[in-house]
């Protein structure tokens, strides 16, 4: 029932696959997708590894619900140890491929070792098997996803896949499947890279079953009944339409976070994406969906065919995905551009050539900001002027990264790396050396607690503290909602439905999956499941040795007071909210879990 | 035969019949809902009857802003404008 | 009255609930390898295209079968599959043109829409209208509509 009951396991150094059982007992426990991936993780590494070399382990992992007619059924999870941080690494993805490999007949797929020579592992119905990917290493995410389908002659695979980007070793590489869908944070793409592993393609017909149809059915419209009422404005503006809002309130980061308001904010918005310009064109095509998905918050867009990115480059006059918040942000205010074209045309290279747009978008602002400051110039920089606002030094340090060549090489580092290269380490905004996203956390104080003691690093989506935070925005009363909307975000991420339906609650939740799934699933149940998933992958970071000292922020966000909007003259207050963070948690003054704790959970 | 009696000036005109003139920035989804720049409103109108008079309703919105500095919700009934405010009415943030 | 599946591409947006009602009505189970409808992506995934049998008046698959399996629903309007009478042969799936007759290697026999008996499921699941279920002598109405509405005062839009 819901799971398939399997699990692969590949070996590219010896080069096999096994089939195994899947363990029921830690499903049971850790829900799924991330939960289940960080418990299977636990069990087959040693946290402190090189995460570049063989003995990490790579892991694609589904949810109970993944596969399911559930609205937003189609997440998976990539559970490693991360390159950008030296922490867990859990990126999550929609799309069909995470569908498509429960179809295949498993819930989970754990990849160790090194491959000799770069293979992809090829999935079709009860068939696995390891290709050759020679003639594809070198080539971008979407010439792998077309030379893999026509050579097995198979439209129906879904494929999941890195570019040059992931198997150069970019910091913050991701795993793009389904050509615009990507597993994008932390460097998740170039553990594949390292491991010689260029791809993965499945196609399967083994049924998903439910435990109890009638009220999974039942329980599902009621679900995608409230998700129409609640994510309209998802649907037709995409996740871009809180730019204009993060404007106004005043914490969009602008220019490497020295502001929190962007003057050309309504040039990229969701509005502009709706223009209809002189000559008819008009950035956004249509919407689109991942696999069961009732929202539909895709973007698919188009450039202007004379736009200097994609002048003479007919290769690009096809449509793709467009901007959502993140990548508006990252292409747009955070490095002071406000060509609506230029962000696309980036966004479109973060696909082809697998990469975190977010991260890509802050360490170019780091470089930025170093240029500006002289550190850095035209003789590092090939000769491209790395000011803020230049839209072709954004896009043509894009493709140059997403090739590595030249500087681009050194803008895979990351912004940490980077800025540590040129001793102004100060200007990377990080958390354990992953970027921020496009919240200020002068202006958003609760995102910040949450950034700060993110498992992942600078993370927005693992916590939910939006509406306390735009309440009051001093740093009253928001350890709370951090920690439990930490644990809500994990469950609902080990569920195999998208974070965007957590809104909808523990009860509706518990209500589907007991329905799906074997055993009694209750709300408390997910929620201390949820706060146990949390602190397993906490034990990862201590053991992989990470500290307390690092659940903290960048000196611009403590000490420089945001200069305008709502939160003007406010930095955030971290040391007012940490501790009572930890306390809440049962953890130690210095952020360990205790053994009391611990033993609540079953981790002890 | 008696002069008229005079115009009256506002100091006669009761209360509920003054208006006042709100700017409205409305921002993200809600603009689905109001995509005007200002409303008149009577004199001694809340925060409340003005995010009825755009048709937003309180549970709609993330933040209300007049002038620049942010209401708190329970304060939307209390809250009063002036002629000239700006009122600024934020969509909840969803994340993403 | 005859009724008839009408796709919509446009208002597709490829989410494939389509594809999973029409598995589980069938087969019990979420399942789009075995779903009678298919969706399929075109130009770099721009566009979403959901497709299936067309229900032809003089259908090839009909005329192939060696068994007489395939028959004419006149109700509804249907080719059906009689499964007790079906041997697997295939001639049908290389007879139809449209490639929407399948067969299936756990079962042994081939599939096809059937449209559910009359309350097709995936129109019932699908989000944004892209399929539904109409007037087999009027499944164009809707575009004339959109084009007439263009003409208003003279000015194509």
């Amino acid at each position: 029932m819901s799971w398939q009951g399997k699990i692969l396991k590949v070996d590219l150094t010896r080069g096999t696959i096994v089939q195994e059982s899947l363990n029921q007992d830690w499903a049971n426990d850790y829900i799924g997708e991330r939960g289940l991936g960080s418990k299977y993780l636990w069990e087959h590494m040693d946290p402190t590894v090189n995460p570049m070399g063989p003995d990490n382990v790579l892991i694609f992992a589904t949810g109970p619900l993944t596969g399911t007619s559930a609205s937003t059924s189609g997440r998976y999870a990539v559970l490693t140890k991360g390159p950008l941080t030296g922490a867990i690494a859990c990126s999550n993805s929609g799309g069909k491929f995470g569908a498509e490999l429960k179809y295949a007949g498993y819930d989970l797929l754990l990849v160790q070792g090194k491959s000799e020579k770069p293979v992809y592992l090829l999935i079709e119905g009860d068939e696995a098997s390891l290709q050759p990917a020679d003639k594809i290493w070198g080539s971008s995410v979407w010439e792998t996803e077309e030379w893999i389908k026509q050579s097995r002659n198979n439209p129906l695979l879904k494929i999941a896949s890195i570019g040059i980007a992931g198997e150069r070793g970019v910091r913050y590489a991701a795993i793009v499947n389904d050509l615009h869908r990507a597993a994008g944070r932390s460097g998740v793409g170039a553990v594949m890279g390292s491991k010689n592993l260029k791809a993965v393609a499945v196609r399967g017909s083994v049924g998903v079953k439910v435990k109890d149809a009638k009220r999974f059915m039942a329980a599902a419209a009621s679900m995608k009944q409230t998700l129409a009422k609640s994510f309209g404005g998802m649907t037709k503006y995409g996740t871009n339409e809180m730019m204009d809002t993060m404007q106004e309130f005043g914490g969009l980061p602008t220019r490497n976070f020295q502001e929190v308001q962007f003057e050309g904010y309504d040039k990229i918005d969701a509005r502009a994406m709706l223009k209809t310009d002189q000559m008819g064109h008009r950035n956004l095509v249509t919407n689109k969906a991942c696999f069961g998905c009732t929202i539909a918050c895709g973007r698919i867009a188009h450039i202007r065919k004379d736009h200097f990115t994609v002048i003479n480059r007919k290769e690009y006059w096809h449509a793709s995905g467009g901007l959502e918040y993140e990548t508006a942000y990252a292409f747009g205010p955070v490095v002071g551009v406000d060509d609506l074209d230029a962000c696309t045309f980036a966004g479109y290279l973060m696909n082809e050539h697998g990469m975190d747009p977010i991260s890509f978008g802050v360490t170019l602002a780091a470089a930025m900001e170093l240029y500006e400051m002289g550190v850095i110039t035209k003789d590092d920089t090939d000769e491209v002027e790395l000011k803020f606002g230049n839209a072709e030094a954004l896009t043509i340090m894009a493709e140059k990264t997403g090739k590595q060549e030249g500087f681009g090489e050194i803008l895979g580092l990351g912004s940490k790396l980077m800025c540590e290269k040129y001793g102004h380490p100060e200007l990377s905004m990080t958390v354990k050396g992953q970027e921020f996203a496009g919240y200020d956390s002068r202006a958003l104080q609760g995102m910040g607690l949450g950034y700060a003691t993110g498992n992942r690093g600078a993370c927005h989506l693992k916590h939910d503290t939006f509406d306390v935070d735009m309440e009051d925005q001093s740093g009253a009363g928001k350890a709370e909602p951090c920690k439990t909307s930490q644990d809500w975000a994990a469950a609902v991420d080990s569920s195999g439905l998208c974070v965007f339906t957590s809104g909808l609650g523990a009860e509706m939740f518990a209500a589907l999956l007991d329905a799906d799934s074997e055993g009694d699933w209750t709300a408390e149940r997910l929620m201390v499941s949820g706060e146990r998933i949390w602190n397993l992958e906490r034990l990862f970071n201590l053991a992989a040795g990470l500290t307390g000292s690092d659940d903290t922020l960048p000196e611009r966000l403590l000490k420089d007071p945001a200069p305008s909007g709502t939160a003007k003259g406010r930095v955030n207050e971290l040391d007012r909210m940490l501790p009572e963070y930890y306390q809440l948690r049962g953890w130690s003054e210095d952020g360990r879990p205790t053994a009391q704790t611990l033993e609540r959970l079953g981790l002890g | 035969m008696a002069a008229p009696p005079p115009r009256p000036s506002s100091a006669w005109v009761s209360a509920e019949h003054r208006a006042l003139q709100v700017g409205i920035k409305v921002t993200g989804r809600l603009v689905d809902y109001f995509d005007g720049t200002e409303v008149i409103l009577p004199t001694g109108a809340s925060v409340a009857e003005a995010l009825a008079a755009i048709g937003i309703t309180a549970d709609q919105v993330g933040l209300v802003a007049v002038n620049g500095e942010s209401v708190a919700r329970a304060q939307y009934g209390e809250r009063l404008l002036g002629d000239g405010d700006s009122m600024t009415v934020l969509a909840p943030l969803t994340g993403g | 009255m005859q009724r008839l599946l009408h796709m919509e591409p446009g208002l597709c947006t490829g989410c494939l609930q389509c594809e999973m009602a029409c598995s589980f009505e069938h087969e019990g189970e979420f399942n789009p390898a075995r779903s009678r409808i298919r969706v399929f992506e075109f130009e770099h995934a721009r566009t979403s295209v959901p497709y299936t049998c067309s229900q032809c008046t003089e259908a090839w698959c009909l005329k192939a079968c060696p068994t007489g399996a395939i028959v004419f629903d006149q109700e509804l309007g249907a080719k059906l599959v009689r499964l007790e009478a079906c041997v697997g042969c295939k001639a049908c799936t290389s007879a139809c043109p449209f490639g929407t007759i399948e067969f299936n290697p756990a079962t042994g026999k081939v599939y096809k829409c059937d449209l559910c008996g009359g309350a097709p499921q995936c129109v019932a699941a699908c989000p944004t209208g892209a399929i539904t279920y109409l007037d087999a002598g009027a499944t164009g109405v809707g575009r004339m509509l959109e084009s007439a509405a263009q003409t208003i005062n003279g000015v194509a839009t």
